[in-house]
């Protein structure tokens, strides 16, 4: 027995130390190919609670590779995506990354939930890859170690919170009550709009942080009510009519009390999921939004490339993604993640400004710093990687239970 | 469709320091289920303490990784004592409840703002593991290859560690288990009333168990921890602890190594049917109005139920022989 | 039991009940201490709606549990079964929602004659344990829960009808019209499963199988049959509870699966394999889960529901109405 529990733990300690020494040097290869393709990664909703936002930005970044490649691709190659689901779910997240980095890209565009990010942030940034989302609006992200690998094009939600605080103070509420998810969208913010309202001397009569896998949400509607309330907001998924219809019927609904919320709702269904038997449930009620350009130039591009979209939400900045890496490869002149990630903030401020990847090259290849305006308006990223300012569409909803954009707003500084 | 691409998936998956973490997980859970008949559901729980013991040690109050380490399996341990003093005399159902509630009550207050200071509440903690990482042995510029494999150097370095970890605990296990203490706890597995009248004290005996089992359930999630550098309250659900259980029960419940074998295997299986279906779905070869991207990430929580339901059935493999407990 | 523990048992009955009753009352006079007498009284009101819920929900578990031994821990597919079958009715069909709701109890009542017949009897039959059981039917609400997420896909959706209604409002507090017919017809359901189980013959058959299945065999009670029965009343409820509990938190997929501790909690507290139990275990943990929401963060609201579960499995297991059984 002896014998065999010693043989049993050699062989063990032998497949250990024979996993590292079998493992054969192959150096990082900025993810070119032999015949000459440049591979990037991404990482998008593809299943999960956001699916429904995946197909939006796996087409943008279909036509983002189309422009880039028609302008003669990067330094020469070819650009082609290799994607990963995230899934909704950090460990599926984390084999899609592992999967993405053995193919040696430089650089992982993704992922879509600031909760997924933060999850596979340290195993993408960690390998000397770069990192940039469209879509993570966590202020966590913001001053995250992330030896300068992380960027997005989306601003933080610092800047939303500010629009939302100004739109609930224009609109003349003096005593509001917050009702948030408990998760790491909803709760930051939740808390800078809940400054941004104090900083303006609006009072907040309420702040409720409910739990998202709660099935009954009464008592958090309750407090609400509690509180007498002059205007309500809430920062809640699809759970948000649910806490609609306990509003209402408590006499707080949207034709009573100024009510907003953001497009992390499920915007288009929404007064059908509160009401389906009264399309005018939910008008009156406003919304703030990253802006995703209704009506740009980029959205109808898009639309024309895939016309069975849904929606195309936050499309513009993953777009703005892949082509700030690809300028970035070509302002460096290497497709090494290090490189790239030097280069980045230089090619979205300080410069000559160009709004397409083709004109962006053709200044660089006649040595013209560059400041690229991207498919949602100028980057000017800051120190952090993230843009300093942000364009937020105030929605309304109306009779027919669609939303109307009221107004465009920019927040931060220029 | 690539069905090489997705055995190489799979064989990535099959080693990657996650499977080992499950190995390690499972290994303790054996230890409470297969030998000492612990009903545990809370196993997320253990993980969660070690995993969060190590986090907060170092995110949040700047110690050392190696003493947010002792931190984290020292409160492993602690849980366990917690959980079982009260409950491990309980029968097996209600063991169950008892220990998915104290999981999931774990979870809430770790996930709370009033916990918040301390474990960062639904944002968790992140970079806690970069004392660790510095003494990669491995260039970091490089990829590296095993077999088809291809994988970075962080992820290499914690592969290595993990599984010498995993035949750590093995080889402990085994040694435990064919000690004088093991030969007690198989004798009050097999008839607990016949141990009793013997003079052995059965409940300590149990309570030893489900600690040990606790603190491997520990390192399981400081090896998760360490590979995400982030730690936050949802992955720690009962889902976790479902997916240990399949993996058990996969190897073979009450044999030693096996947990180990269910590790690999189950994620092996997991990853190869992912990346099948999603090529499929992606390439068209499937193209059923009902089954679309969005169906293929359910697929596999649909398998390991399928399995967990079809192993207990059809290869019990001589765990479920006890008497039923008689009533009244 | 002898006539004299009947006796001596029927006396405390009525006692035990005053008990809970000023136990409650006692809760929520100590939260009126936090908040107005309306906001307790507001609370208490929405507590024992959801608690009537939970109660109808969760009796066929209880029941199941005390005929069978087996823990079924996909009891809570039953409710998203339900809520979805009368869904499809009302919004796909365009059934009125009294009719979806009535075949939503139908179909209840023939998935858990299914897998009665096609699951558990088969496992009895092959003498599978208690405890395999049980991860049989980890596996089978996994699988089953996920065939739901499938196919109806991750969204909540409402019903057609008594979405959004106009409340009463009777001293300052506020009643809907579909929360009054969600408690009336709870109660209603409860008190004639109580009635059915006190004074028919086969009411008492499945009494006297739950309290001694082999001797009520032996007595010539078809115990199978007795089994399938106690299954269907068990779906046929829980399918009620899905479709009440809809009316005010919307259909999803994981619906059942995020009540399913508090249901637990719920017959656990109150004894299991009693009606009355049931009743009053859920109306408790429904209150005291509201009533919490006045002094704590409402996050953290099913941690104290939990708290009761683990402390009432640890100091007293029968619950308040339940008989002292062996428990070890």
């Amino acid at each position: 027995m002896r014998t065999r529990l010693s043989l049993l733990s050699a062989a063990a300690a032998a497949a250990a130390l024979t996993l590292g020494a079998c493992a054969t040097s192959a150096p990082a290869d900025g993810g070119q190919t032999a015949d000459g393709t440049l591979k990037l990664g991404w990482l998008l909703p593809q299943t999960g609670p956001i699916a429904s936002l995946g197909p939006p930005q796996i087409a943008a970044l279909e036509l983002a590779e189309k422009d880039i490649n028609d302008a003669g691709g990067v330094l020469g190659k070819k650009v082609e995506f290799v994607g990963g689901d995230e899934a909704g779910d950090p460990a599926v997240a984390s084999q899609a990354v592992d999967r993405l980095l053995s193919q040696g890209v430089p650089a992982i565009i993704g992922a879509g939930s600031s909760q997924i990010s933060l999850s596979v942030i340290g195993k993408i940034t960690g390998a000397n890859v770069v990192q940039c989302s469209g879509m993570n609006t966590s202020p966590q992200l913001t001053d995250y170690p992330d030896n300068g690998y992380y960027f997005r094009t989306v601003p933080s939600d610092v800047l939303q919170g500010a629009v939302m605080g100004n739109l609930i103070a224009q609109d003349g509420a003096t005593k509001v009550a917050i009702l948030a998810r408990s998760d790491a969208y909803a709760t930051g913010l939740a808390n800078t709009t809940e400054a941004k309202l104090k900083e303006l001397g609006v009072q907040v009569v309420a702040r409720v942080n409910y739990d998202p896998s709660a099935q009954n949400l009464t008592a958090e509607v309750r407090q609400v009510v509690d509180a007498s309330p002059d205007a309500i907001v809430m920062f809640a998924f699809d759970e948000g009519a649910k806490l609609l219809q306990g509003l209402i019927q408590s006499g707080y609904g949207p034709d009573k009390v100024k009510t907003y919320g953001t497009d992390a709702l499920p915007v288009a269904s929404l007064p059908e999921l509160v009401d389906a038997n009264n399309k005018a449930v939910l008008q009156g009620m406003k919304l703030t939004q990253a802006s995703s350009g209704e009506n740009s130039p980029f959205t109808q591009r898009l639309l024309e490339y895939q016309p069975d979209l849904s929606t195309t939400a936050f499309s513009p900045y993953f777009y703005d993604c892949a082509v700030i890496i690809a300028l970035a490869a070509e302002q460096a002149g290497s497709t090494e993640g290090p490189k790239i990630r030097d280069a980045i903030i230089g090619v979205t401020r300080d410069g000559t400004e160009c709004g397409s990847f083709a004109d962006c090259k053709k200044l660089i290849s006649e040595g013209s710093d560059i400041a690229y305006v991207g498919a949602a308006g100028p980057l000017r990223f800051t120190d952090a990687g993230e843009p300093s300012t942000g364009l937020y569409d105030i929605l309304q909803y109306d009779a027919n239970g669609a939303t109307k954009t009221l107004d465009t707003v920019r927040e931060g500084t220029n | 469709m690539d069905l090489a691409a997705a055995g190489v998936d799979a064989l990535r998956a099959a080693i990657a320091p996650a499977t080992a973490a499950y190995a390690l997980a499972a290994l303790g859970l054996n230890l409470q289920f297969g030998y000492a008949g612990l009903l545990n559901l809370g196993h997320a729980g253990f993980m969660a303490v070690g995993a969060y013991g190590l986090a907060t040690t170092v995110a949040v109050f700047g110690g050392g990784f190696w003493l947010g380490v002792a931190v984290g399996l020292a409160a492993a341990a602690a849980f366990g004592l917690l959980l079982g003093m009260p409950t491990v005399r309980l029968r097996a159902d209600y063991l169950a409840i008892t220990t998915i509630a104290a999981s999931e009550i774990l979870r809430f207050v770790l996930r709370s703002g009033w916990a918040q200071p301390w474990t960062g509440g639904v944002y968790g903690l992140q970079r806690f593991a970069e004392e660790f990482y510095a003494l990669n042995p491995f260039a970091t510029s490089n990829n590296y290859a095993i077999g088809p494999v291809v994988v970075d150097a962080r992820t290499l370095w914690l592969m290595v560690v993990g599984w010498a970890l995993v035949a750590a605990a093995a080889v402990l296990l085994v040694l435990l288990l064919r000690s004088p203490w093991g030969r007690v706890l198989s004798s009050v597995r097999q008839d607990e009333d016949l141990a009793r009248s013997l003079g052995k004290n059965v409940f300590a005996y149990k309570l030893q168990a489900l600690v040990i089992g606790g603190v491997l359930g520990g390192v399981a999630g400081i090896l998760l921890a360490v590979d995400q550098q982030n730690v936050n309250p949802d992955n720690y659900g009962s889902v976790v602890t479902f997916f240990v259980y399949t993996i058990v029960i996969l190897g073979g419940a009450g044999r030693a190594m096996a947990p180990v074998t269910g590790a690999v295997v189950f994620w092996l299986v997991i990853s190869a049917t992912d990346s099948v279906l999603r090529q499929a779905v992606d390439s068209g070869t499937v193209s059923w109005s009902w089954f679309g991207p969005q169906q293929v990430g359910v697929a596999r929580f649909v398998l390991v139920g399928l399995a967990l339901m079809l192993i207990v059935v059809f290869r019990p493999q001589g765990l479920f022989t006890w008497r039923r407990r008689v009533r009244t | 039991m002898t006539n004299a523990t009947v006796t001596a048992t029927r006396a405390a009955l009525p006692r035990r009940s005053v008990v809970v009753l000023l136990a409650v009352a006692l809760g929520a006079a100590a939260t009126a201490a936090f908040a107005s007498p309306v906001q307790v009284a507001q609370a208490t009101l929405d507590g024992a709606r959801f608690g009537l819920v939970i109660a109808l929900s969760g009796v066929g578990l209880s029941l199941i549990f005390a005929t069978t031994g087996l823990f079924n821990f996909a009891h809570g597919e039953f409710v998203t079964f339900g809520a979805i079958l009368a869904w499809l009715c009302n919004v796909m069909l365009g059934l009125p929602l009294t009719l979806a709701a009535a075949v939503a109890v139908i179909g209840g009542a023939a998935a858990g004659a299914s897998v009665e017949y096609g699951i558990w009897r088969p496992l009895r039959r092959h003498g599978v344990g208690l405890v395999a059981a049980i991860v049989v039917s980890i596996g089978l609400a996994m699988f089953t829960r996920h065939l739901f997420l499938f196919f109806f896909h991750g969204q909540s959706r409402s019903y057609r009808e008594y979405t959004v209604q106009q409340a009463w409002h009777l001293l300052g507090v506020q009643l809907l019209p579909k929360d009054l017919v969600t408690m009336l017809v709870a109660l209603a359901a409860l008190a004639a499963l109580g009635i059915f189980l006190k004074r028919s013959r086969t009411g008492q058959a499945v009494r006297a199988t739950a309290d001694d299945p082999d001797l009520s065999q032996a007595s010539g009670i078809a115990t199978d049959r007795v089994v399938l029965l106690v299954w269907s009343l068990g779906g046929a409820l829980a399918a009620l509870g899905g479709v009440v509990l809809a009316l005010d938190d919307q259909v999803s997929w994981d619906m059942g699966f995020r009540v399913l501790l508090l249901v637990i909690a719920g017959v656990t507290l109150g004894g299991l394999g009693t009606v009355r139990g049931a009743i009053a275990g859920g109306l408790i943990i429904g209150v005291v889960t509201q009533l919490s929401t006045l002094w704590a963060p409402s996050e953290l609201k099913y941690v104290f529901a939990l708290i009761a579960l683990v402390a009432i499995l640890i100091f007293r297991p029968q619950g308040i109405f339940g008989r002292a059984q062996r428990i070890g």
